[in-house]
């Protein structure tokens, strides 16, 4: 990444990254990490035996069903952590607001 | 040397498909067993006996024609046994490994015990008893045997 912005500097003169640039490659090591932990953990979860190559029927179902309770769990862990952040960011205001009115009394 | 892995196909996902893929080998194997096991009775030449009047000659190609016929018919019956069987134990098998989503020795066994309890349902609940732990035991045996 310092490379990136390395070379960046030194071409163009520009210090920092576009900030979409930037947005992107976050959102893309987000879902090539979030892409590596599902595979390794359902890996291990599901597949025992090596006898044959191929999957069997009892590996295809618990592969399938790994993957899309991991996507729910992900998905879910996402919108409570957005409703975390809500009511804290509607606590702050409040407390904001207090303070604004203890100091107008005062 | 890495041995080639196949994608998954509708003959190794589907379990209606491996089922009618089972049962039709299945059935040329009953076929096979039908041919070579059935007994030769019903082809066997009728054999002299002392007092007993000669049977009238019949020609050669009767003969043949009989023998093939008798012999055709026991191979269907063998085939349609075995190919039945084989479909519901695959379809049973199939179906209980998919939903537990395990690959082990009790889906062969519970499959088994299903299939004996449905092939000896013309005999009530102790014979559907006595047949789920027949070919539960049958289908255990033959799982350990080939390597689970």
């Amino acid at each position: 990444m310092s490379a990136f912005g390395l070379g960046g500097g030194g071409f163009g003169g520009r210090g920092q990254e576009h900030p979409q640039l930037k947005a992107a490659k976050i959102q893309a090591e987000g879902a090539t990490d979030l892409y590596n932990r599902m595979a390794d953990m359902c890996f291990e979860k599901c597949i025992g035996k090596y006898q044959e190559a191929e999957l069997n029927v009892g590996e295809m179902s618990c592969t399938d069903r790994c993957v899309s309770k991991f996507m729910e769990s992900y998905k879910k862990v996402g919108d409570k952590l957005q409703e975390f952040q809500q009511m804290e960011q509607a606590k702050m205001q409040q407390t904001q607001q207090a303070q604004q009115m203890m100091g107008g009394m005062q | 040397m890495m041995t080639q892995s196949q994608d998954p196909t509708i003959f190794t996902e589907a379990c209606v498909v491996r089922a009618v893929g089972s049962g039709a080998v299945g059935g040329l194997m009953g076929a096979a067993m039908g041919l070579v096991l059935g007994g030769y009775g019903s082809i066997a030449p009728p054999v002299s006996m002392p007092g007993v009047p000669d049977p009238p000659k019949v020609p050669m190609k009767w003969q043949l024609r009989d023998s093939w016929y008798s012999t055709a018919r026991r191979m269907r019956r063998w085939g349609k046994n075995f190919g039945s069987v084989t479909i519901v134990f695959s379809g049973v098998e199939c179906c209980i490994e998919k939903y537990r989503a395990q690959h082990d020795i009790y889906n062969g066994v519970s499959a088994g015990c299903i299939t004996g309890a449905v092939l000896a349902a013309g005999q009530g609940p102790a014979g559907m008893c006595i047949g789920c732990a027949g070919f539960a035991a049958f289908s255990a045996a033959v799982e350990s045997i080939m390597g689970h």
